[in-house]
């Protein structure tokens, strides 16, 4: 190796970064360094782009008045359920502003799907919304049958439906465990996981899996109930009750809880409808639509339940709201078990699945909200297009209405009331 | 220079060592039974690898505190981010000087002892200040902007809520106010709503859940001690829980009855034997009431900033006024 | 807005029942899970009763997978060897790059024959009757074949495997711990045994003059390649101890100069042989 000529020097690595820097600003048309004292706000350590704004609604985020600091939630946090970064305008501590930053956990699932056959994106779907991956993989489920036009045999549906609602179940469960754990209370998130455990060692032993469940097929489910899955299922619904009911009593009636939830991030029902919000959220504004009655899909045609809802709309309500449902998820559950016929569990169907050309739309109620896949097939094995619609994605919509006028100590509360999971956000 | 003098002297330097290198094996000792306390709550053992039962895990936090790479930003005042943890743990250790452990183990028995207390525990405040002013982070200074309101706005109440037994006991000296407890009874019967200002009070004046908005984790990062790693943030720690130790040690006796033991058994003994004897219930009853705390902070969600601060100036301190006006009267009307 | 209250002591006294209740943790290593049936989270390749595997080698899960996370390698019906994968991880270019990749001149891969080799089919099929295919025979059937072709090669396990019905991996374990070679060997193999009563018999006392008189370490083969030294831990068995064993034939116990000579006259007779092929030739 040649020694360097003491006459060449070598730049240390700041002033690399910044010769790097003013190149890169050269190539983007942008001035070489940041303009000081622009009416734009530049904090550089929020990360927000110095570029002009785009739209009007950027442009009002990021200017500040008299008194108002931007402050970043950023990617890596104890609680934003998952990665999402929140650019939080506040006044002190008010918040002004909210401006959620999302794609942080995308992974190109939907353009995944064109180039998969119809039975591998029944695979794909399960890690979108991880904590209820069944309902991720009812939807596909249901607008493939319908592309294909073959119906599963009724013993696949009450099966469909019964890991549904045990899903349903536990997710909501969990959602208990992160509003508290978001406002400190370090006990109920344990309590939650213990049933979600229970939970998911059954619908191991009906799927093989734990989390991402790979059980559904186009035409009914892979395999038919287990005698350890029934045995599970029996001791477990002998005791949910009792867990459930322990969780609540640590934060239910709570003075600190109540304090901190009620009348906070309060969603009218016109704004609820206004915005997309589904699901457990629009109930707990009082609008009753639930996807299973309102468009009934599988069997819920043929089993009783109620559509609860609560009247104030506030983050209090959403959690009682889930508790409620919790409730009559099991009620679901005690009449699948009851009815479920005998039969075949998987519709004969190729390999390859190749429908005709054409579009379907299936849509379930998942513990977010309504989600629903539309499918477009060119007739070949591969889905032409495959959009899904994700309710945590719209829910997040409702939060830069809601939070106004709250403390920033309130946008976790409030953020854990809506139960999103940035992986269905993100897809 | 006589003899008295310098055995004074050589008695206040032993006891001041000794109280230093008391907190280090109560910090381990409070930090080990959070671990444990809290994960039984939620039906898990805890840690229980370590040693039989789990019981080194502390030790074993602390020396890896110890190892870990200290960090300081670039731009920060080296000098002032260095004293902050100095200050908030001298403010703890210094207000150990006047508790009393047992008959006659009183590093600084003052006639004044509770107000040198009190006075000195608000020290911790400027250093908690003084670390998110350091830091050179937005955070950091919003943490210790809102502990700072916080323990100021606490310290009312808790001085006031004593004020009480104060006037009861007649007495300023923390040795004679057990003396009196020893002859009427636990100021607990006397003053109740003393004891239940001051215990929510002094929860808030250590920062423990419900009222640890200071380091809420699932918020602001760690507020004032975002910037801090390895032994800087050890002392910070330790500082938290010794003065935990501390304020339970000054709850029980101020009102607990201190060293004193409680109906069937005799109260107290004389000699070196009566020191232990008082030591054993004076641990006792702390780590009772240390126990309680770490219940809480397990079952407990948080109290937002300010629905804590709207609970101290507009509950807390009217009610400690009125206990207060309502013991004095009672104190001139029976001729206590 | 008063905080203590009814609600924070049903909380606390939740957890105070709790402190006392049996704890839900498993405790991992010492208590396992108990695993369905239906599992689906081993990496394993699954069987069929008879023992192959049930991977047909169709590359359709390699060429479908969205990271190319998978390589693979077999045979054809025809016996031809077919790749999906980066030809650096098989066989005849591992090697030989390897070396260059280390500065050192190449070398040929270690073991081409166990790849391709062909064996006596009808002589193994004639062992495996002749002890009427009786599982517990198998020692003995090993034992034949490593007698024939100086250690056992993979394909005669493979047919031995199906012959007998036995599971290939019993089979293929049962060879490795029996002790039997399954690598050829270079030249005639002297083995001395290491085994605890051999070593206090004086065992090591022995090898080492063997390594002088061959003029090798235990582990290497002369120049000529006509005589590779090795150590192993099951040659003697223990009641002839020291014990040592050329190629199939166990001596022992000997004394130093008894393994000397035992050595050196197979070595003359190498030399014969060689001679009398050289003049033959």
């Amino acid at each position: 190796m040649t020694k360097t000529d003491p006459e060449i020097r070598i730049p240390d690595p700041i002033e690399l970064d910044r010769i790097e820097e003013e190149r890169l600003r050269a190539v983007a048309g942008l001035a070489p360094t940041h303009a000081e004292g622009t009416e734009y706000a530049g904090f550089d350590t929020v990360g927000i782009p110095d570029r002009p704004p785009q739209t009007d609604r950027e442009r009002d985020v990021y200017t500040l008045s008299e008194g108002e600091m931007l402050l970043n939630m950023g990617p890596q946090h104890p609680s934003t359920h998952g990665v999402m970064r929140l650019i939080v305008k506040v006044r002190g501590e008010v918040v002004v502003d909210i401006d959620p930053v999302l794609g942080y956990l995308h992974r190109g699932i939907e353009k995944l799907c064109e180039n998969a056959t119809y039975t591998t994106v029944l695979t794909y779907v399960d890690p979108m919304d991880y904590l209820s991956a069944m309902h991720n993989e009812h939807a596909p489920a249901i607008a493939f049958e319908k592309l294909y036009g073959i119906k599963a045999p009724p013993r696949a549906e009450y099966i469909r439906a019964l890991v549904v609602e045990l899903n349903r179940v536990f997710s909501h469960g969990l959602m208990m465990g992160f509003l508290a754990l978001d406002m400190g209370g370090l006990t109920p998130i344990l309590y939650s996981f213990i049933n979600r455990d229970e939970v998911v060692d059954m619908l191991s032993a009906i799927s093989g899996q734990r989390m991402l469940f790979n059980f559904f097929r186009v035409g009914g489910v892979n395999w038919d109930t287990s005698d350890e899955f029934l045995s599970r299922l029996g001791t477990w619904r002998a005791n949910v009750m009792k867990n459930i009911e322990m969780n609540e009593a640590m934060i239910t009636e709570n003075e600190i809880f109540t304090a901190r939830t009620k009348g906070m991030g309060v969603l009218t029902g016109d704004q609820a409808i206004s915005l997309g919000v589904t699901g457990p959220n629009l109930r707990a504004s009082g609008v009753p639509f639930d996807v299973r009655k309102a468009h009934p899909y599988s069997i819920y045609h043929e089993l009783e339940f109620d559509v609860v809802t609560q009247s104030r709309g506030d983050s209090y309500s959403r959690y009682l709201q889930r508790i409620a449902e919790i409730k009559q998820s099991i009620h679901l559950i005690d009449q699948i078990v009851d009815r479920m016929p005998h039969g075949p569990v998987q519709a004969q169907v190729p390999g390859i699945i190749r429908p005709r050309p054409g579009r379907a739309y299936g849509a379930v109620e998942s513990p977010r909200g309504l989600y629903s896949v539309y499918a477009i097939s060119d007739g070949g094995p591969n889905p032409y297009r495959f959009r899904m619609r994700d309710p945590s994605f719209i829910s997040l919509q409702a939060i830069p209405k809601l939070m106004p006028g709250h403390l920033v100590a309130d946008t976790m509360a409030i953020m854990a009331s809506f139960d999103p999971v940035m992986g269905g956000v993100d897809k | 220079m006589d003899l008295e003098l310098l055995l004074g002297i050589g008695r206040f330097l032993l006891a001041t060592t000794l109280l230093l290198l008391l907190t280090v094996p109560t910090a381990f000792i409070i930090i080990q039974m959070e671990m444990k306390i809290i994960a039984q709550l939620a039906l898990r053992y805890g840690p229980n690898r370590i040693g039989p039962r789990g019981i080194f895990q502390s030790t074993i936090h602390g020396f890896k505190v110890l190892a870990k790479e200290d960090t300081v930003p670039d731009q920060a005042d080296r000098g002032t981010f260095t004293l902050a943890p100095w200050m908030v743990y001298m403010a703890a250790a210094m207000s150990m000087l006047v508790i009393p452990f047992a008959p006659g183990a009183i590093a600084a028995d003052f006639s004044i002892g509770i107000v040198y207390f009190f006075a000195v525990l608000g020290l911790s405040v400027v250093g908690l200040l003084v670390a998110g002013w350091a830091s050179y982070n937005k955070y950091s200074l919003l943490g210790g902007l809102r502990s700072a309101a916080q323990m100021v706005s606490y310290e009312i109440p808790l001085t006031l809520s004593i004020v009480g037994a104060v006037v009861l006991a007649g007495t300023l000296s923390f040795s004679e106010l057990i003396a009196w407890q020893h002859e009427h009874g636990w100021l607990l019967l006397w003053q109740p709503v003393g004891v239940a200002i001051f215990y929510v009070a002094s929860l808030a004046e250590v920062n423990r859940t419900p009222f640890d908005m200071v380091e809420a984790d699932s918020e602001l990062v760690a507020g004032p001690f975002t910037e801090y790693s390895g032994m800087r943030f050890g002392f910070f720690f330790f500082a938290e829980y010794v003065a935990l130790f501390i304020m339970s040690g000054i709850l029980i006796s101020l009102f607990f009855g201190g060293w004193l033991a409680p109906w069937p058994f005799p109260a107290q003994l004389d000699g070196f034997w009566g020191t232990i004897y008082g030591a054993f219930w004076f641990f006792l009853k702390t780590y009772i009431f240390v126990a309680v705390a770490v219940w809480l902070r397990g079952t407990l969600p948080r109290v937002r900033v300010d629905q804590l601060m709207g609970m101290a100036w507009k509950v807390l301190l009217p009610l400690a006024l009125v206990n207060l006006f309502i013991t004095a009267i009672a104190v001139v009307v029976f001729e206590l | 807005m008063s905080f203590p209250g009814m609600g924070i002591a049903k909380g606390m006294a939740t957890t105070f029942r709790n402190f006392f209740a049996p704890k839900v943790t498993r405790q991992y290593p010492e208590e396992r899970p108990e695993i369905p049936d239906r599992w689906r989270g081993r990496l394993d390749l699954i069987y069929d009763p008879f023992g192959e595997h049930k991977c047909e080698v169709c590359f359709q899960c390699a060429q479908v997978c969205p990271v190319e996370a998978i390589d693979m390698s077999g045979f054809d019906s025809e016996g031809n060897r077919i790749r999906y994968g980066m030809p650096e991880i098989y066989d005849e270019r591992r090697d030989p790059n390897a070396y260059r990749r280390a500065g050192l001149a190449a070398r040929p891969m270690r073991n081409p024959a166990r790849w391709d080799e062909a064996i006596d089919t009808p002589f193994i099929d004639e062992v495996v009757d002749g002890f009427g295919g009786r599982a517990e025979a198998l020692v003995a059937i090993f034992r034949a074949v490593e007698d024939r072709y100086g250690y056992l090669p993979e394909r005669a396990l493979r047919r031995i495997s199906d012959r007998m019905s036995i599971h290939w991996a019993q089979v293929f374990g049962a060879a490795g711990l029996g002790g039997f070679r399954l690598l050829p060997a270079t030249g005639h193999v002297i083995t001395v045994c290491d085994c605890a009563s051999c070593r206090f018999a004086g065992g090591d006392r022995i090898l080492r003059a063997l390594e002088d008189e061959l003029g090798i370490r235990a582990g290497e083969t002369t120049a000529d390649e006509t005589f590779s030294l090795e150590t192993r831990s099951d040659v003697g068995a223990g009641a002839l101890s020291p014990a040592i064993r050329i190629d199939t034939l166990v001596y022992g116990p000997l004394t130093e100069e008894q393994a000397l000579h035992v050595v050196g006259e197979r070595r003359n007779a190498a030399a014969r042989a060689a001679a009398g092929a050289g003049t033959a030739s």
